[in-house]
């Protein structure tokens, strides 16, 4: 699992599918309606650049990364 | 400001990945050049890092601090004062760095020149990254404690001791891995504030109807110095920020061009920059704007108010924090607070990864020890880790007792880098530049840097050396424009006149190291879209067309 962490499209999407994922709970269960709805949009971005980070991390790399 | 848990998850998680990245690249450090270079990377990253390295703290605060005093002139110091040296690097330069094999810029002075500028190069370098690191920990130390109410050697212990440890075991990869991860937390958590202030003030147009005219044109106002708020001319504008330091910087400053410099081939090292420049480009929407909106935001009565300091002034510099405070909500506030700490932190161990580079290649190797094994190049290496940051944490608590000389030394820096470029050009235009020619018009240069602020003053600041100053300019920013066009002009001419009465190399000596003299390959690029010279061409139409719209 750590070899993972080696290519670094991994590192970054699964780092922003971690702090997304935290802001979508931020988004969903606290906070007035303006903050809510801040945090659950950032989150559901952040969410998606992750997906696309950790999919492109399926791909062959042509170097060291 | 106050954090809540999810702040503090935030932050934390982002300190375990970059331990982690730094953890799982230190397989590959088992030799000098494994922990202090890199030619392997591909061109997404180096392009990512090449950018991130120069987006440090002083840049994020002070960006939008200057976007709230000058207005959207201060993106001036991204399409006129970075893209044209960009492509310039890319397409004319990256050739013979990449090319010489050199490992650093002081050795490719070594090659070009002689063993004298190369130790001037380098000492100079290697002082001012260790001091510019302790500035950004300074930073850090004084926001976090000013925002959070942390404390000031707690913060500073904190910062350099992961920095350290992940610098210690991944080296120069692991810098530059962190400094890609920062460049999105960056982008990311700052483009909500961009896009929730912008909505507050009503968009774009209501953003420009709240300023003056001449805050929301980088162009118009710009006949007469005293017309337009950072207080510079067109002439000082161009030559000065356009040419002399953005050049300066940008194509000689090790820091950034060790970036370009770790990409898998010589092509690729020559797309580094070009493509660098395409996000660099549209950066000043994300640190420019938020300066512009507080501005805005505080005149249309909307709740915010830009920081004051306790002498009535503002204070620009707390801009972008209070910004945050006032728009992020817990969540997203942690976000923004980690982006603002990997940025400090990233620019401390970019400027560590670069000091034990030239500490060991350029310094110890060079003069010091110049024949020993690998695994004793690599112990110094990891030496010059822990020496660097150790210097650098000193340099924070002196400049926390003594905030002047921080102000001297980046005087000091800036006298020592404004020649520097006329050194690079001369040295790979022109192949009768000669070794005792770029070292005396370095020195030369230097010292006519510091005799004109000597003798001028602006804000207050300068003539030091005479009663009456000969020029009074109406801005600090004025004054140094002008200060570097007199240092590289001088440089220059120096160069060239101590050249023509000195012995130049032999021209066998100066192959891959001086344009005419050098091969240029053919048939490497099959793709003309993605030749360095296209890219930097539609990369300067693309500046262009933003000058034309923000002008």
């Amino acid at each position: 699992m750590l070899k993972k962490f080696e290519d670094l499209r991994f590192a970054i999407g699964s780092f922003f599918f971690i702090i997304g994922s935290l802001l979508l709970v931020a988004g969903v269960f606290k906070g007035d309606a303006d903050d809510s709805s801040m945090n659950l949009w950032t989150g559901i971005g952040f969410v998606a650049f992750a997906v696309l980070a950790l999919f492109l991390s399926t791909r062959p790399h042509r170097a060291a990364s | 400001m106050h954090l809540g848990l999810i702040d503090y998850l935030i932050l934390l998680t982002y300190f375990v990945y970059v331990l982690l990245i730094g953890f799982v690249l230190k397989k590959r450090v088992n030799s000098s050049s494994g922990f202090l270079y890199s030619r392997n990377l591909p061109l997404w990253i180096t392009s990512i890092a090449f950018i991130s390295a120069n987006l440090g703290a002083q840049e994020m605060l002070g960006m939008a601090a200057s976007g709230a005093k000058y207005g959207i002139m201060t993106a001036h110091f991204y399409w006129i004062g970075a893209i044209p040296a960009m492509v310039f690097l890319g397409i004319f330069m990256m050739p013979f760095y990449y090319g010489s094999r050199a490992r650093s810029v002081p050795e490719y002075l070594s090659m070009r020149f002689d063993e004298k500028t190369r130790g001037l190069n380098a000492i100079s370098f290697a002082i001012m990254t260790v001091f510019s690191s302790g500035v950004s920990l300074y930073g850090l130390a004084l926001l976090l404690e000013t925002l959070l109410g942390w404390s000031f050697s707690l913060s500073i212990l904190l910062a350099a001791g992961i920095v350290m440890i992940y610098t210690f075991t991944g080296g120069l990869t692991s810098a530059i891995y962190n400094e890609v991860l920062q460049f999105f937390l960056i982008v990311l958590g700052m483009l909500p504030l961009v896009i929730v202030g912008l909505h507050r003030v009503g968009g774009f147009d209501g953003l420009v109807h709240q300023l003056p005219a001449a805050m929301t044109h980088s162009w118009r106002y710009m006949d007469q110095a005293q017309n337009n708020p950072m207080g510079v001319s067109i002439w000082q504008m161009t030559l000065g920020l356009g040419f002399v330091l953005s050049f300066g910087y940008w194509c000689t400053d090790f820091l950034v061009v060790q970036r370009a410099m770790s990409a898998d081939s010589q092509l690729d090292a020559q797309r580094t920059p070009i493509l660098a420049a395409v996000p660099k480009m549209f950066l000043p929407f994300i640190v420019i704007v938020p300066g512009l909106l507080a501005l805005a935001l505080t005149k249309s009565g909307s709740g915010y108010a830009l920081p004051m300091k306790p002498d009535g002034r503002v204070d620009f510099d707390m801009t972008l924090p209070t910004l945050l405070s006032h728009f992020y909500p817990s969540g997203l506030l942690g976000v923004g607070l980690t982006a603002l700490m990997a940025s400090f932190m990233s620019g401390m161990a970019g400027n560590v990864t670069a000091f034990n580079s030239v500490w060991t290649y350029d310094i110890y190797q060079a003069y010091i020890r110049k024949k020993a094994s690998d695994e004793h190049y690599l112990f110094v290496a990891r030496l010059a880790n822990v020496g660097g940051i150790a210097i650098s944490v000193l340099t924070a608590y002196l400049a926390a007792q003594f905030n002047n000389i921080m102000d001297l030394l980046q005087l000091v820096f800036g006298f020592v880098n404004a020649p520097l470029f006329a050194t690079f050009l001369l040295g790979m235009f022109w192949k009768r530049a000669t070794g005792h020619g770029a070292f005396i018009g370095l020195v030369g240069g230097t010292l006519a840097a510091a005799l004109f602020h000597g003798t001028t003053t602006a804000e207050g600041k300068g003539g030091w050396l005479v009663h009456d100053p000969l020029v009074a300019f109406t801005s600090g920013m004025g004054q140094a424009l002008t200060i570097a066009m007199v240092a590289w002009s001088t440089c220059f001419i120096v160069t060239i006149v101590v050249s023509l009465f000195t012995q130049p190399k032999p021209e066998s000596e100066l192959k891959g190291l001086v344009y005419s003299l050098t091969e240029r390959p053919k048939n490497e690029h099959k793709n003309w879209i993605t030749h360095p010279l296209s890219l930097g061409a539609g990369v300067l139409a693309i500046t262009f067309v933003l000058n034309l719209i923000f002008g």
